[in-house]
Protein backbone atom coordinates (compact mmCIF):
# COMPACT_ATOMS: atom_id res chain seq x y z
CA UNK A 1 0.00 0.00 0.00
CA UNK A 2 1.58 3.56 -1.07
CA UNK A 3 0.65 6.74 0.67
CA UNK A 4 -1.36 9.03 -0.84
CA UNK A 5 0.31 11.45 -2.52
CA UNK A 6 -1.48 14.91 -0.60
CA UNK A 7 -0.17 17.55 -3.59
CA UNK A 8 2.09 16.88 -6.70
CA UNK A 9 5.00 16.07 -4.83
CA UNK A 10 4.46 15.32 -1.17
CA UNK A 11 3.51 12.33 0.77
CA UNK A 12 2.30 11.82 4.13
CA UNK A 13 4.64 8.74 6.09
CA UNK A 14 7.32 8.30 8.35
CA UNK A 15 11.16 8.83 7.98
CA UNK A 16 13.70 6.92 9.91
CA UNK A 17 17.19 7.57 10.09
CA UNK A 18 20.28 4.73 10.86
CA UNK A 19 23.45 5.35 11.79
CA UNK A 20 26.41 2.76 12.62
CA UNK A 21 27.87 4.63 15.87
CA UNK A 22 32.24 3.77 15.21
CA UNK A 23 32.35 3.40 11.91
CA UNK A 24 35.30 6.34 11.43
CA UNK A 25 37.22 4.89 13.59
CA UNK A 26 36.50 1.23 12.85
CA UNK A 27 37.49 2.26 9.11
CA UNK A 28 40.77 3.50 10.51
CA UNK A 29 41.50 0.90 12.27
CA UNK A 30 40.31 -2.24 9.93
CA UNK A 31 40.64 -0.56 6.71
CA UNK A 32 38.18 -0.11 3.75
CA UNK A 33 37.20 -3.54 2.80
CA UNK A 34 35.95 -4.65 6.46
CA UNK A 35 34.36 -1.41 6.88
CA UNK A 36 32.68 -2.02 3.40
CA UNK A 37 31.39 -5.32 4.52
CA UNK A 38 30.11 -3.79 7.87
CA UNK A 39 27.89 -1.43 5.55
CA UNK A 40 26.79 -4.37 3.37
CA UNK A 41 25.69 -6.34 6.00
CA UNK A 42 23.74 -3.46 7.13
CA UNK A 43 22.11 -2.77 4.08
CA UNK A 44 20.98 -6.26 3.62
CA UNK A 45 19.90 -6.42 7.15
CA UNK A 46 17.33 -3.85 6.58
CA UNK A 47 16.94 -4.85 3.03
CA UNK A 48 15.29 -8.25 4.87
CA UNK A 49 13.80 -7.17 7.24
CA UNK A 50 11.28 -3.98 4.81
CA UNK A 51 7.74 -4.69 4.08
CA UNK A 52 6.67 -4.17 0.87
CA UNK A 53 5.54 -0.83 2.16
CA UNK A 54 9.16 0.91 2.77
CA UNK A 55 11.88 1.51 0.84
CA UNK A 56 15.39 2.63 1.29
CA UNK A 57 14.98 5.89 0.00
CA UNK A 58 19.13 6.82 0.28
CA UNK A 59 22.72 5.82 1.72
CA UNK A 60 24.14 8.57 3.39
CA UNK A 61 28.07 7.62 4.41
CA UNK A 62 27.47 4.73 7.16
CA UNK A 63 23.54 5.54 7.34
CA UNK A 64 20.86 5.22 5.62
CA UNK A 65 17.44 7.21 5.19
CA UNK A 66 14.30 4.91 5.17
CA UNK A 67 10.88 5.59 4.17
CA UNK A 68 7.70 4.00 5.67
CA UNK A 69 3.68 4.16 4.60
CA UNK A 70 2.73 3.10 8.06
CA UNK A 71 4.32 4.39 11.67
CA UNK A 72 3.20 0.86 13.51
CA UNK A 73 5.65 -0.85 10.87
CA UNK A 74 7.96 1.78 11.22
CA UNK A 75 8.88 1.10 14.34
CA UNK A 76 7.78 -2.53 14.32
CA UNK A 77 10.76 -2.60 11.72
CA UNK A 78 12.81 -0.41 13.89
CA UNK A 79 12.82 -2.94 16.55
CA UNK A 80 13.47 -5.68 14.67
CA UNK A 81 16.54 -4.47 13.16
CA UNK A 82 18.00 -3.09 16.59
CA UNK A 83 17.61 -6.98 17.30
CA UNK A 84 18.74 -8.45 13.92
CA UNK A 85 21.96 -5.95 14.20
CA UNK A 86 22.52 -7.50 17.96
CA UNK A 87 22.19 -10.85 16.84
CA UNK A 88 24.87 -10.41 14.08
CA UNK A 89 27.19 -8.25 16.49
CA UNK A 90 27.36 -11.84 18.15
CA UNK A 91 28.98 -13.39 15.49
CA UNK A 92 31.17 -10.99 13.84
CA UNK A 93 34.08 -8.56 14.81
CA UNK A 94 32.87 -4.94 13.91
CA UNK A 95 30.60 -2.73 15.76
CA UNK A 96 27.32 -3.09 14.10
CA UNK A 97 26.09 -0.76 16.57
CA UNK A 98 23.16 0.81 15.00
CA UNK A 99 21.34 4.10 16.45
CA UNK A 100 17.72 4.71 15.01
CA UNK A 101 15.42 8.09 14.89
CA UNK A 102 12.01 7.94 13.37
CA UNK A 103 9.64 11.06 12.76
CA UNK A 104 6.01 10.88 11.34
CA UNK A 105 5.11 13.65 8.82
CA UNK A 106 5.04 15.19 5.36
CA UNK A 107 7.94 15.21 3.31
CA UNK A 108 8.38 16.17 -0.36
CA UNK A 109 9.61 14.47 -2.98
CA UNK A 110 12.68 15.98 -5.13
CA UNK A 111 13.09 12.34 -7.64
CA UNK A 112 13.80 9.82 -5.47
CA UNK A 113 14.84 11.57 -2.82
CA UNK A 114 12.49 13.05 -0.08
CA UNK A 115 13.44 16.41 1.97
CA UNK A 116 11.36 18.70 4.45
CA UNK A 117 11.00 19.70 8.02
CA UNK A 118 9.78 16.49 9.25
CA UNK A 119 12.67 14.68 7.51
CA UNK A 120 15.33 17.23 9.23
CA UNK A 121 13.30 16.50 12.82
CA UNK A 122 13.75 12.35 12.06
CA UNK A 123 17.49 13.30 11.42
CA UNK A 124 17.42 14.93 14.66
CA UNK A 125 16.02 12.41 16.83
CA UNK A 126 18.48 9.80 15.60
CA UNK A 127 21.49 11.70 16.83
CA UNK A 128 19.94 11.73 20.31
CA UNK A 129 19.83 7.88 19.96
CA UNK A 130 22.01 5.73 21.78
CA UNK A 131 23.48 2.30 19.32
CA UNK A 132 20.66 -0.04 20.23
CA UNK A 133 18.11 2.35 20.73
CA UNK A 134 15.06 3.04 18.82
CA UNK A 135 13.85 6.92 19.39
CA UNK A 136 10.62 8.19 18.13
CA UNK A 137 9.01 11.23 18.14
CA UNK A 138 5.10 11.91 19.60
CA UNK A 139 3.89 12.99 16.00
CA UNK A 140 4.89 9.09 15.15
CA UNK A 141 3.64 7.54 18.72
CA UNK A 142 0.10 9.21 18.18
CA UNK A 143 -0.10 8.28 14.59
CA UNK A 144 0.44 4.88 15.43
CA UNK A 145 -2.42 5.28 17.79
CA UNK A 146 -2.15 2.04 19.44
CA UNK A 147 -1.63 -0.12 16.81
CA UNK A 148 1.34 -1.52 18.65
CA UNK A 149 0.38 -3.80 21.26
CA UNK A 150 3.67 -5.45 21.47
CA UNK A 151 5.93 -1.78 22.03
CA UNK A 152 6.04 -0.06 24.49
CA UNK A 153 7.00 3.75 24.93
CA UNK A 154 8.98 5.19 27.30
CA UNK A 155 8.51 9.04 27.32
CA UNK A 156 11.97 10.94 27.15
CA UNK A 157 10.13 14.85 27.59
CA UNK A 158 9.89 17.40 25.51
CA UNK A 159 13.40 18.00 23.47
CA UNK A 160 14.12 21.42 21.96
CA UNK A 161 16.74 20.67 19.09
CA UNK A 162 19.15 22.73 16.88
CA UNK A 163 17.17 24.69 13.69
CA UNK A 164 13.53 23.01 14.95
CA UNK A 165 10.95 25.87 16.40
CA UNK A 166 9.04 23.69 18.42
CA UNK A 167 10.26 21.24 20.87
CA UNK A 168 9.71 17.44 20.09
CA UNK A 169 8.25 15.12 22.60
CA UNK A 170 10.61 12.19 22.15
CA UNK A 171 10.11 8.64 23.07
CA UNK A 172 11.85 5.32 23.55
CA UNK A 173 10.61 2.55 22.02
CA UNK A 174 10.94 -1.11 23.89
CA UNK A 175 9.66 -4.48 22.75
CA UNK A 176 7.24 -5.19 25.69
CA UNK A 177 8.23 -8.17 27.76
CA UNK A 178 6.09 -11.16 27.51
CA UNK B 1 13.26 37.77 34.78
CA UNK B 2 9.67 36.44 36.33
CA UNK B 3 8.88 34.51 38.96
CA UNK B 4 5.39 32.00 39.08
CA UNK B 5 4.25 29.94 42.03
CA UNK B 6 2.18 26.47 41.36
CA UNK B 7 0.72 25.17 44.08
CA UNK B 8 0.34 21.62 43.79
CA UNK B 9 -2.68 19.63 45.11
CA UNK B 10 -0.55 16.48 44.23
CA UNK B 11 2.37 14.69 43.53
CA UNK B 12 2.85 15.87 40.00
CA UNK B 13 5.42 15.70 37.19
CA UNK B 14 7.32 18.32 35.56
CA UNK B 15 8.62 19.14 32.05
CA UNK B 16 10.39 21.66 31.97
CA UNK B 17 11.36 23.33 28.93
CA UNK B 18 14.14 25.70 27.54
CA UNK B 19 15.72 26.26 24.28
CA UNK B 20 19.02 28.35 25.79
CA UNK B 21 20.38 29.50 28.95
CA UNK B 22 21.25 27.69 31.94
CA UNK B 23 18.73 25.27 33.94
CA UNK B 24 18.79 24.83 37.36
CA UNK B 25 16.29 22.41 39.19
CA UNK B 26 16.43 22.28 43.21
CA UNK B 27 14.65 19.52 44.96
CA UNK B 28 14.08 20.99 48.22
CA UNK B 29 11.63 20.82 51.42
CA UNK B 30 8.69 22.69 50.33
CA UNK B 31 4.63 21.12 48.66
CA UNK B 32 4.98 23.74 45.84
CA UNK B 33 6.96 24.47 42.61
CA UNK B 34 8.83 27.68 42.25
CA UNK B 35 9.67 28.96 38.47
CA UNK B 36 11.63 31.53 37.78
CA UNK B 37 12.98 32.88 34.21
CA UNK B 38 11.93 35.12 31.24
CA UNK B 39 8.63 34.77 30.06
CA UNK B 40 7.32 31.54 31.60
CA UNK B 41 4.74 29.84 30.53
CA UNK B 42 2.71 27.08 32.07
CA UNK B 43 0.27 24.49 31.11
CA UNK B 44 -1.48 21.52 33.02
CA UNK B 45 -1.66 18.03 31.26
CA UNK B 46 -2.80 14.79 31.46
CA UNK B 47 -5.30 15.64 33.62
CA UNK B 48 -3.48 17.39 36.54
CA UNK B 49 -0.73 14.52 36.47
CA UNK B 50 1.82 16.57 34.26
CA UNK B 51 2.43 20.55 35.01
CA UNK B 52 4.53 21.52 31.71
CA UNK B 53 6.63 24.64 32.39
CA UNK B 54 8.46 26.62 29.46
CA UNK B 55 11.27 29.37 29.47
CA UNK B 56 11.16 32.14 26.54
CA UNK B 57 13.17 32.48 24.07
CA UNK B 58 15.70 34.35 25.91
CA UNK B 59 19.18 33.09 27.26
CA UNK B 60 18.72 34.67 30.85
CA UNK B 61 18.61 31.47 33.30
CA UNK B 62 15.57 29.15 34.22
CA UNK B 63 15.42 28.37 37.64
CA UNK B 64 13.00 25.86 39.46
CA UNK B 65 12.07 24.81 42.56
CA UNK B 66 10.34 21.32 43.63
CA UNK B 67 9.26 19.21 46.35
CA UNK B 68 12.29 16.57 46.80
CA UNK B 69 11.37 13.36 45.02
CA UNK B 70 9.46 14.84 41.98
CA UNK B 71 9.43 13.55 39.11
CA UNK B 72 11.39 15.94 36.61
CA UNK B 73 11.74 15.84 32.58
CA UNK B 74 13.99 18.57 30.84
CA UNK B 75 14.59 19.46 26.98
CA UNK B 76 16.86 22.29 26.57
CA UNK B 77 18.97 22.83 23.19
CA UNK B 78 22.01 24.30 24.56
CA UNK B 79 22.11 25.31 28.03
CA UNK B 80 23.24 23.42 31.19
CA UNK B 81 21.20 21.54 33.82
CA UNK B 82 21.99 20.88 36.70
CA UNK B 83 19.55 19.41 39.12
CA UNK B 84 20.91 19.45 43.26
CA UNK B 85 18.96 17.31 45.30
CA UNK B 86 17.17 14.33 45.50
CA UNK B 87 14.58 13.50 42.27
CA UNK B 88 12.88 10.44 41.09
CA UNK B 89 12.64 9.74 37.87
CA UNK B 90 14.51 12.13 36.21
CA UNK B 91 14.95 12.83 32.10
CA UNK B 92 17.13 15.00 30.76
CA UNK B 93 17.75 15.53 27.00
CA UNK B 94 20.15 18.29 25.98
CA UNK B 95 21.56 19.06 22.40
CA UNK B 96 24.60 20.58 23.56
CA UNK B 97 24.49 21.61 27.29
CA UNK B 98 25.97 19.64 30.25
CA UNK B 99 23.88 17.65 32.16
CA UNK B 100 24.58 17.10 36.62
CA UNK B 101 21.81 15.42 38.49
CA UNK B 102 22.56 14.79 42.09
CA UNK B 103 20.79 12.24 43.56
CA UNK B 104 17.83 10.45 41.45
CA UNK B 105 16.14 7.28 41.85
CA UNK B 106 16.02 6.15 37.83
CA UNK B 107 18.11 8.91 35.31
CA UNK B 108 17.95 8.88 31.40
CA UNK B 109 20.18 11.41 30.33
CA UNK B 110 21.38 12.47 27.42
CA UNK B 111 23.60 15.25 25.43
CA UNK B 112 25.48 15.50 22.56
CA UNK B 113 28.59 17.44 22.78
CA UNK B 114 29.01 17.57 26.74
CA UNK B 115 29.51 15.86 29.64
CA UNK B 116 27.25 14.35 32.01
CA UNK B 117 27.48 13.34 35.50
CA UNK B 118 25.15 11.91 38.02
CA UNK B 119 26.25 11.57 41.57
CA UNK B 120 24.01 8.52 42.60
CA UNK B 121 20.96 6.91 41.36
CA UNK B 122 19.03 4.02 43.08
CA UNK B 123 17.35 2.16 40.23
CA UNK B 124 18.36 2.23 36.51
CA UNK B 125 20.01 5.24 35.03
CA UNK B 126 20.77 5.63 31.54
CA UNK B 127 23.27 7.78 30.30
CA UNK B 128 24.69 8.74 27.31
CA UNK B 129 26.77 11.37 25.38
CA UNK B 130 28.22 11.53 22.12
CA UNK B 131 31.62 13.91 22.46
CA UNK B 132 31.68 14.26 25.88
CA UNK B 133 32.63 12.52 29.22
CA UNK B 134 30.22 10.44 31.39
CA UNK B 135 30.87 10.18 34.99
CA UNK B 136 28.55 8.67 37.60
CA UNK B 137 28.84 7.81 41.59
CA UNK B 138 26.94 5.02 43.17
CA UNK B 139 24.11 3.56 40.63
CA UNK B 140 21.73 0.61 40.96
CA UNK B 141 22.16 -0.77 37.27
CA UNK B 142 23.62 1.22 34.59
CA UNK B 143 23.65 1.98 30.68
CA UNK B 144 26.21 3.97 29.33
CA UNK B 145 27.13 5.20 25.92
CA UNK B 146 29.67 7.69 23.92
CA UNK B 147 31.31 7.90 21.19
CA UNK B 148 34.99 9.73 22.23
CA UNK B 149 34.02 10.39 25.50
CA UNK B 150 35.30 8.07 28.41
CA UNK B 151 32.47 6.54 30.73
CA UNK B 152 33.84 6.50 34.34
CA UNK B 153 31.00 4.63 37.06
CA UNK B 154 32.52 4.67 40.63
CA UNK B 155 30.08 1.51 41.71
CA UNK B 156 26.97 -0.32 39.97
CA UNK B 157 25.86 -2.78 42.18
CA UNK B 158 23.45 -4.53 39.42
CA UNK B 159 23.81 -5.12 35.45
CA UNK B 160 25.71 -2.66 33.39
CA UNK B 161 25.48 -2.51 30.01
CA UNK B 162 28.01 0.39 28.50
CA UNK B 163 29.61 1.04 24.74
CA UNK B 164 31.91 3.73 23.16
CA UNK B 165 34.05 4.35 20.35
CA UNK B 166 37.35 5.33 21.43
CA UNK B 167 36.45 6.74 25.21
CA UNK B 168 37.44 4.67 28.22
CA UNK B 169 35.19 2.76 30.30
CA UNK B 170 35.95 2.26 33.32
CA UNK B 171 33.59 0.80 36.16
CA UNK B 172 33.54 -0.64 39.74
CA UNK B 173 30.82 -3.64 39.38
CA UNK B 174 29.16 -5.34 42.82
CA UNK B 175 29.11 -8.54 41.03
CA UNK B 176 25.15 -8.78 41.41
CA UNK B 177 24.48 -8.19 37.34
CA UNK B 178 25.88 -9.46 34.22
CA UNK B 179 27.95 -6.75 32.75
CA UNK B 180 28.55 -6.32 28.52
CA UNK B 181 30.61 -3.85 27.71
CA UNK B 182 31.71 -2.74 23.78
CA UNK B 183 34.03 -0.39 22.42
CA UNK B 184 36.04 0.21 19.58
CA UNK B 185 39.41 1.46 21.18
CA UNK B 186 38.49 2.10 24.32
CA UNK B 187 40.58 1.41 27.15
CA UNK B 188 38.20 -1.75 29.65
CA UNK B 189 38.73 -1.39 33.12
CA UNK B 190 36.00 -3.06 35.50
CA UNK B 191 36.84 -3.58 39.09
CA UNK B 192 34.66 -6.82 40.79
CA UNK B 193 34.72 -7.06 44.62
CA UNK B 194 37.49 -9.64 45.85
CA UNK B 195 36.17 -13.24 45.71
CA UNK B 196 33.86 -13.13 42.39
CA UNK B 197 34.49 -15.39 39.99
CA UNK B 198 33.06 -14.26 36.96
CA UNK B 199 32.55 -16.16 33.63
CA UNK B 200 34.10 -14.48 31.28
CA UNK B 201 33.54 -13.93 27.36
CA UNK B 202 35.92 -11.35 25.74
CA UNK B 203 37.07 -11.17 22.11
CA UNK B 204 39.89 -8.27 20.47
CA UNK B 205 41.04 -7.83 17.48
CA UNK B 206 44.01 -6.55 18.46
CA UNK B 207 43.85 -5.43 22.31
CA UNK B 208 45.07 -7.20 25.40
CA UNK B 209 42.44 -9.19 27.60
CA UNK B 210 43.26 -9.38 30.77
CA UNK B 211 41.51 -10.93 33.90
CA UNK B 212 42.66 -10.98 37.96
CA UNK B 213 40.05 -12.96 39.17
CA UNK B 214 39.26 -17.11 38.94
CA UNK B 215 37.17 -18.24 36.18
CA UNK B 216 33.76 -19.59 38.01
CA UNK B 217 29.97 -18.70 37.22
CA UNK B 218 29.33 -16.54 39.86
CA UNK B 219 28.50 -13.17 37.15
CA UNK B 220 28.71 -12.91 32.97
CA UNK B 221 30.87 -10.36 31.71
CA UNK B 222 30.64 -10.06 28.06
CA UNK B 223 33.43 -7.48 27.15
CA UNK B 224 33.73 -6.88 23.31
CA UNK B 225 36.36 -4.49 21.29
CA UNK B 226 38.14 -3.68 18.11
CA UNK B 227 41.58 -2.41 19.42
CA UNK B 228 40.98 -0.99 23.09
CA UNK B 229 42.35 -3.28 26.08
CA UNK B 230 40.24 -5.09 28.33
CA UNK B 231 41.14 -5.55 31.66
CA UNK B 232 38.92 -7.34 34.64
CA UNK B 233 41.22 -6.94 38.09
CA UNK B 234 40.05 -7.30 41.92
CA UNK B 235 39.18 -4.23 43.86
Amino acid sequence: MSAPALAHDVVEGTVMFTDIVGFTEFTALRGDVEALSLLALQERIVSDELTDDARIVKQLGDGLMLWFGDPCEAIRTGLRLQERFEEESMNIDAPLWVRIGVHAGRQTRRGSDLLGHDVNVASRIMSLANSGEVLASEATVERANGGLEDVEFEQLGPVVMKGIPTPINLYRAERREA
Amino acid sequence: MSAKTFDLPVAVTLRLQSRSGRVDVIAEPRDDVEAEGDKIESLVEDSGATLRIRNGSGTKGFTVRCPIGSDVTVGTQSGAVRMAGAFGSVSVTTMSGSIEVERADEADLRTVTSTVSLGSCAGRCRISSTSGRVVAGDVGAASAGTMSGSITIGHVAGRFKAKSVSGSIRAGCGGEGAVAIKTVSGAVHIELPRGIEPHMRARSLSGRIRCDLAEGDDMLIEAMSVSGSIEVVPA
